[in-house]
C-alpha cells in the first residue's frame, strides 16, 4: 500500500486546491457578471453586502441554502432529483485533466501542476466529459413535467450536439498541428523563439472554437434554451433552492472550463512572450505560471460576460443555420487547409 | 488488486444498466441504463490499457448515440410504453437473447482466449518503419489506415447510405 502514498497525497492536495479555486471562481464570476453588467449599463450593481458588495456570493449561497426545495407534482421524481448532479459533476470532473501551470519542485520532488499528470489524451477526455454533460439538461427538461422545461431541454440538447461538431473539428486541427492529444505538449508547442500562440497560425479554428464554445455553454447570444421571453427559464424552470444552485454553478464552471480550453489550445496556456519560467527558480516559476494561466482564464471570462451584455439573442433557426451552414463548413475547410499546410511543410 | 476492484464495480454497473435497459418500462430510464452500460464498458477498455478507446466509447455511445435516442424519447412524450412483461413477444425476445448469449459463450470458449498475464508486454504495432507501443493512439491510428482501412471505408459507406436513407424518409414532399 505504501507505493500509493506518493501519488495519492499530492493528487488529493491538488484536487482540494483546484476545487477551491474553481468554486471561488464560480462564486466571483457570478458577482463579476452582475458588476460588469451594471458598469456597462451605468448602474452600480450589488453593493450592500460587505465592502463594494464583495460578500454578495456568500449571501446568494445562504439564500439558495434556505430556500424551499420544490418538486412539482407532475415531475418524474428519480430523474428530477438526479439531473442537477449530472450537470455539476461533469463540469467539475473536467478540471482533472486541465494543466494549470508548469511544475513546482519542493524538497527535491517535482510536482506537475495538473491533477492527473499521466493523462496523455486529456483533450479527448475533456471532449468526452463535456459530451456527457448534456444528460443533465436533457433529464432536467424531460423530468420536470412542464412544457417550457421540455422545450428548453430539447433546444439545449440539439444546440449542444450541433456545436460539438464545430468544437471537435477545431480541436482536431490543433491536434493535427502538434501531433498530440496532450495539453502539455500543445502548450509547449506555443512557447519559445519561432513559435506562436495558435491563435495566429490557427486563426480559423480559433474563431470556430470560440463561437461554438459560447453555444456549448448556453451563453448569450446563444442562450436559447433558457430564453426568458419564450421559455420562462428553460430546462431549470421548476428547480429551486440548492438544486437550482447546482445548475447555476454548473453553467459557470463550464464557462471556466471553456475559457481554460481556449487558453490552452490557442492563447499559449501559461506562456508569456519573452518570459522563461526557469528564471524564477523551481518554486516561484511554477507558481508564477499558474498565476499567468488563471489571469488569462479571467480575461476570457470577462469576454464571456462582455459579449453577454453586448449582443442580443439569436432566433432559434438562425442559431441552427449558423451552426450547420456556416461554422461546420468553415471548420471542415480549416481542417483541409491545415492538413494541406502540414503536407507541404512535411511532418517532423 | 486495485484493477480487480475497479473491474467488478464497473462490471456490476454495466450489468445494472443492461438490466434497466431490458426490464424498465420507462423508455427514458431504459435509455439511461444503456448509457450507463456503454460508459462502464468504456472504463473496461481503460482497464485493458487502451484509455483513449474508452474515451471514444464515451464520446460516441454515451455522448452521441444515446443522447440522440433520449432526445427522440423526449420528443415523443412521457408515456410508459412497450409490451407487458409475460406476453408472447417478450418471451420470444428472452429466448433469442439467451441463444445469442450461448453463442457468444461458445465462441469465446472455442477461441481459447484467456486473461492477459499480469505485466506482460503486448505486441507493439509496426508501421512505416516505426513501431508504436500497444494501446497508444498512434498504434491505433496506423492500424486503422493500413491494415483495417478497407473495413473502415466500407463502414463509412454504410453510414452514408443510412444517412441518405434517413433524409429521404424524413422528407415530406418532393417539391
Amino acid at each position: 500500500m505504501n507505493a500509493y502514498w506518493p501519488i495519492v497525497v499530492p493528487a488529493l492536495i491538488k484536487i482540494v486546491v483546484i476545487l477551491g479555486i474553481v468554486l471561488t471562481g464560480v462564486a466571483y464570476t457570478t458577482l463579476a457578471e452582475r458588476k460588469v453588467s451594471a458598469w456597462m449599463q451605468d448602474r452600480r450593481g450589488p453593493n450592500r453586502v460587505g465592502p463594494f458588495g464583495l460578500l454578495q456570493p456568500v449571501a446568494d449561497g445562504m439564500k439558495f441554502f434556505f430556500k424551499e426545495d420544490i418538486t412539482p407534482r407532475e415531475a418524474y421524481r428519480p430523474l428530477y432529483l438526479l439531473a442537477p448532479f449530472l450537470t455539476l459533476f461533469p463540469a467539475l470532473i473536467t478540471f482533472a485533466v486541465i494543466p494549470f501551470g508548469t511544475q513546482i519542485s519542493v524538497g527535491g520532488q517535482t510536482y506537475p501542476l495538473i491533477i492527473a499528470p499521466g493523462m496523455d489524451v486529456g483533450v479527448i477526455f475533456l471532449l468526452a466529459v463535456s459530451s456527457i454533460g448534456v444528460y443533465g439538461i436533457l433529464l432536467a427538461g424531460w423530468s420536470s413535467g412542464n412544457k417550457y422545461s421540455l422545450m428548453g431541454g430539447l433546444r439545449s440538447a440539439s444546440q449542444v450536439i450541433s456545436y460539438e461538431l464545430g468544437i471537435a473539428l477545431a480541436v482536431m486541427s490543433v491536434v493535427l498541428w502538434t501531433g498530440s492529444f496532450d495539453f502539455r505538449r500543445i502548450v509547449d508547442d506555443q512557447a519559445g523563439w519561432g513559435h506562436f500562440w495558435f491563435v495566429g497560425p490557427q486563426f480559423l479554428a480559433f474563431i470556430v472554437f470560440t463561437v461554438a464554445v459560447f453555444a456549448e455553454t448556453n451563453r448569450l447570444p446563444f442562450d436559447l434554451p433558457e430564453g426568458e421571453s419564450e421559455l420562462v427559464a428553460g430546462y431549470h424552470t421548476e428547480y429551486s433552492g440548492l438544486r437550482f444552485a447546482m445548475f447555476f454553478m454548473g453553467e459557470y464552471a463550464n464557462m471556466i472550463t471553456a475559457s481554460a480550453f481556449v487558453v490552452l489550445l490557442f492563447l499559449g496556456g501559461w506562456n508569456l512572450p519573452f518570459v522563461n519560467y526557469a528564471w524564477f527558480g523551481p518554486l516561484w516559476g511554477g507558481l508564477l505560471s499558474a498565476v499567468v494561466f488563471f489571469a488569462k482564464v479571467a480575461v476570457l471570462l470577462f469576454v464571456f460576460i462582455w459579449v453577454r451584455w453586448t449582443l442580443p439573442r439569436f432566433r432559434y433557426d438562425q442559431l441552427m443555420s449558423l451552426g450547420w451552414k456556416r461554422l461546420f463548413p468553415l471548420a471542415l475547410l480549416n481542417l483541409v487547409l491545415i492538413s494541406t499546410l502540414l503536407v507541404l511543410r512535411g511532418r517532423p | 488488486m486495485m484493477a480487480a476492484v475497479v473491474f467488478f464495480a464497473v462490471a456490476f454497473l454495466a450489468f445494472l444498466g443492461a438490466l434497466a435497459l431490458v426490464f424498465h418500462r420507462h423508455p427514458m430510464v431504459a435509455g439511461l441504463g444503456m448509457a450507463l452500460s456503454t460508459l462502464s464498458i468504456g472504463v473496461l477498455y481503460v482497464l485493458l490499457r487502451v484509455p483513449f478507446l474508452g474515451l471514444f466509447q464515451a464520446i460516441i455511445y454515451a455522448g452521441a448515440v444515446m443522447v440522440i435516442v433520449l432526445y427522440i424519447v423526449m420528443a415523443l412524450g412521457r408515456e410508459e410504453t412497450g409490451p407487458r412483461v409475460g406476453s408472447v413477444q417478450t418471451g420470444l425476445t428472452y429466448v433469442a437473447a439467451a441463444l445469442l448469449l450461448l453463442q457468444f459463450y461458445w465462441a469465446i470458449v472455442r477461441s481459447g482466449a484467456g486473461p492477459f498475464p499480469e505485466g506482460s508486454a503486448l505486441a507493439p504495432v509496426t508501421s512505416g518503419g516505426t513501431s508504436y507501443p500497444f494501446g497508444t493512439i498512434q498504434a491505433f491510428g496506423s492500424l486503422l489506415v493500413s491494415h483495417y482501412s478497407v473495413p473502415f471505408e466500407v463502414a463509412s459507406l454504410l453510414l452514408v447510405g443510412a444517412m441518405v436513407g434517413a433524409v429521404i424518409l424524413s422528407r415530406r414532399s418532393w417539391s
